[in-house]
């Protein structure tokens, strides 16, 4: 199965006041050679990412698997403390699919010390493709001073945030919560990420009676990476059932998600433990030992996520 | 402490008593179950079946307890079904899928019986029972008819006589059963009975692949969920319909099936006028599988059966002639194998439908469907209508605004307008405003049986037909086949490779004609 194939044209430097006939440059770029043939632009949102210049090349992962679903214009804001703001470098990636050729991304790449966000604002308004919903995923922990976030999520329709990246896990989920108080459209990775698990938990209490004020308790084990899943997961187990969950960080230091997670409600057992790309789940009752069954790991890299926060968004 | 069954439905509480439960309201995940495929051997299991089985599996929407019975005539082993499946999966599955079969080809197996054989079937229960217990299907039965329809009875005798197709204890047995349905409205009435016999109605799932594009679905959706499109739906805005399902092969090996068939049964009375339907029905009341098909059902009850000597001047049937296709010469139908030479069947139909509602009353719908036309394409282009007065060009008619829905290939959706060329003078020309499935959305798109054999897992029948549906559309196509009949003349030809007939221009009537997309 042949599918379509991405070209991508050379970087363009662009001071930032050329950037509009940087991009009408990068337009001609890519026009195919045979005369008379068209290129479309197709491009179905503007994207605002803000990362760390360390984490470019993950970043840029991340905006190849978006576009392959989500077409954009995309703004990669890369805090480099090294770095003199002033200039961009620009490229576009085009789909060929047999004679039809599409502009499937228009990336422009700032970096920048983030003494200059506050300018930030002001470069990329203007650039933002009209009547397209703006995206902005901040891929990076949130800040004490939230003035910068809150400028660019000003611009935009959704933010998506990653709580695997928060460095003060209860802070910075509380401020995520608290943003969505304010009637923000917040998405966290890490809540998707953690599908399967939110997942097989629903399935498991499907398996017994549930009374309602029924004592729930019980453990959820995690590693380093994992710490902001199994917070979100003790966080939802506790909204929903009145559980008390704690967290037990003696897991593996990179899983993203929890490695097991024990619950016992009213005589029950529920446990969950991951087994390759599965979480197995067991359910015992004081009548009776269901056959364990399984639910696929979330297989999703963060350009997937990515991909679906902006769909759910 | 004794060992149970995932999802036992004895044990299940009330959905509203999970304190999770939303999360499983929202995902599209399906009881455990066990798919037993009669016909496992042919090429349908092999292309389409299991490939989108794995389909599934890659995107996490198989339940969690699941396997597969081939059953079939066939001295198989289970490794030689596998081996096949495999095969499979490599050849026509989606990237990546094959991995997914691996892992789970412990769940597929394979049944050595007759159709007709009730010792088989008695085996059968026995082994799904056996297959409840070691992978925690259950009691749940999806059972897929994909053997010639010949088959038919006999399988579905057998399930009732075995008690298989019996629902009890909350536990589901369903039935999916492959085009055709029936070769005339007698024979679908038949099998109908012979169904009912076996299954109610809500266990039935009439499959037509064509329901299962997205494109298809995306009819609803354009209708639906824009204010702009529907206010023009209708009779004041739209001249007219086209539908064309046009294919560019011949009939190759498969001449002896489409003889008894021609292209009016193979693809107009199913996939035809199913879109058709999607096309003029009222918006349902929800999107239920019994209100959008009570909507549907509407459509076809108010399109009159065409009187015989109605037909010839509604209808337009004809046979390719050799031509030249692709650079290569290509064979007239009446020299394919398995084809008569002095053959009446057609491969080439077109028909005027009138749907007589408020909304469509002077509205025609031209259907048309065919083998070597020039190019493989499904399409529906909506007409419209000239506006009232004609300002620009001395009054000189412009073309028409067409909204056209591409179903296959290069999917979407395009609206063609007229725009004033730049310059001194008031010129107009056609431009268009495009778009693409494949640039919109990219990603890959998940072939039509993913979505229906999930539905059928799930239990929704909105993308099935019902039984009275399918009658509906034969006793229209029954109508059109009397008529060719009664009047004996031959069809009409085109050169393979060509648009088709000249008598087909004169169907459209005066300042039509036929799109060649």
């Amino acid at each position: 199965m042949s599918g379509p194939a991405l070209l991508r044209t050379a970087p363009v430097h662009a001071e930032w006041k050329r950037i509009p006939e940087a991009l009408r440059s990068l337009w001609r770029a890519c026009l195919p050679d045979q005369q008379g043939a068209d290129v479309a632009r197709s491009l179905a949102i503007n994207f605002v990412a803000v990362a760390a210049a360390a984490e470019e090349d993950a970043l840029r992962e991340t905006v190849d698997k978006l576009v392959r679903r989500t077409p954009c214009r995309a703004f990669l804001l890369l805090l480099d403390p090294a770095a003199r703001p002033g200039t961009a470098t620009l490229a576009a990636t085009t789909r060929t699919h047999g004679a039809l050729r599409d502009i499937v991304l228009e990336e422009i790449a700032v970096r920048l010390p983030a003494s200059a966000m506050p300018q930030i604002t002001g470069l990329v308004r203007p650039l933002l493709e009209n009547d397209l919903p703006n995206h902005l995923y901040w891929a990076t922990r949130l800040p004490a001073d939230e003035s910068t976030l809150d400028a660019l999520a000003s611009m935009c329709d959704h933010l998506i945030v990653d709580s695997k990246r928060f460095g003060a896990v209860a802070r910075e989920l509380d401020a995520v919560q608290q943003r969505r108080r304010r009637g923000h459209r917040v998405t966290d990775l890490t809540w998707l990420r953690l599908r399967p698990w939110r997942r097989a938990l629903a399935e498991a209490f499907d398996r017994f009676p549930w009374q309602p004020g029924a004592p729930v308790t019980g453990t959820i084990r995690h590693g380093g990476n994992g710490l902001a899943a199994a917070q979100l997961l003790a966080n939802w187990l506790q909204a929903r059932t009145q559980a008390k969950v704690a967290l037990d960080p003696t897991g593996g230091p990179t899983a993203l998600c929890p490695e097991r997670v024990a619950l016992a409600v009213a005589g029950c057992d529920i446990e969950l433990t991951t087994g390759g790309p599965q979480v197995r789940v067991s359910v015992s009752t004081p009548e009776r030992c269901d056959l364990p069954f399984h639910v696929p790991q979330s297989r999703g890299t963060d350009g997937d996520l990515v991909g679906a926060a902006v769909d759910l968004g | 402490m004794g060992h149970r069954m995932p999802n036992q439905p004895a044990m299940d509480p009330a959905p509203t008593s999970n304190p999770l439960g939303d999360e499983l309201r929202g995902a599209r995940t399906a009881k455990p179950c066990a798919l037993v495929i009669f016909g496992a051997t042919g090429d349908l299991t092999k292309r389409k079946l299991v490939p989108s089985l794995m389909g599934l599996a890659k995107d996490g929407l198989l339940p969690p307890g699941f396997a597969v019975v081939g059953f079939a005539r066939r001295a198989w082993t289970d490794a030689d079904f596998r081996r096949e499946l495999a095969d499979g999966v490599r050849q026509f599955g989606r990237p990546d899928t094959i991995g997914h079969f691996e892992s789970l080809a412990d769940a597929f197996s394979f049944h050595q019986s007759d159709f007709g054989e009730a010792a088989g079937y008695e085996a059968l229960a026995a082994r799904l029972d056996q297959l409840d217990r070691a992978r925690g299907t259950a009691g749940n039965r999806l059972f897929y008819l994909a053997t010639p329809p010949s088959s038919y009875s006999a399988i579905l005798q057998n399930l009732a006589a075995t008690g298989l197709s019996k629902e009890k204890d909350g536990r589901f047995a369903r039935v999916i059963i492959e085009k055709p349905f029936g070769r005339d409205t007698a024979t679908a009435q038949a099998l109908n009975e012979q169904v009912r016999a076996a299954f109610r109605e809500r266990q039935v799932f009439r499959i037509d692949h064509y329901l299962g594009k997205e494109t298809v679905q995306n009819i609803l959706a354009l209708r639906f969920a824009n204010g702009i499109f529907e206010p023009l739906w209708n009779e004041k805005f739209v001249d007219h319909v086209q539908i064309t399902v046009a294919e560019s092969i011949g009939v190759g090996s498969r001449g002896g099936y489409f003889e008894e068939s021609g292209i009016i049964r193979d693809m107009i009375q199913n996939h035809l006028m199913q879109v058709l339907t999607l096309v003029a029905m009222e918006p349902p009341a929800a999107l239920t599988a019994d209100a959008v098909r009570d909507e549907k059902v509407k459509v076809l009850k108010a399109i009159r059966s065409f009187k015989p000597d109605e037909v010839a001047a509604a209808t337009v049937r004809a046979q390719y002639t050799r031509g030249s296709f692709g650079g290569e010469d290509a064979k007239g139908y009446r020299e394919e194998e398995g084809v008569a030479p002095e053959s009446m069947t057609e491969t080439y139909a077109a028909a005027r439908l009138q749907v007589n509602t408020w909304r469509w009353a002077n509205t025609p719908f031209f259907l048309r469907s065919a083998k070597r036309l020039p190019r493989r394409v499904t399409e529906v282009a909506i007409h419209f209508k000239q506006p009232p007065q004609l300002l620009f060009e001395d009054g000189k008619p412009h073309q028409p605004n067409v909204l056209l829905l591409r179903i296959q290939p290069d999917e979407g959706v395009a609206l063609r307008f007229g725009a004033k060329v730049p310059g001194p003078n008031v010129r107009i020309r056609d431009v268009r405003m495009d778009f693409r499935y494949g640039t919109a959305f990219g990603g890959e798109t998940a072939d039509a049986y993913e979505r229906l054999l999930l539905d059928a897992m799930l239990g929704d029948g909105t993308l099935f037909a019902r039984a009275d549906e399918v009658e509906e559309a034969w006793r229209i196509v029954d109508s059109i086949v009397a008529g060719w009949k009664q009047s004996g003349a031959r069809p009409d030809e085109y050169v393979a490779g060509t648009w088709g007939p000249e008598r087909a221009e004169s169907l459209l009537g005066p300042g039509r004609a036929w799109r060649k997309p």
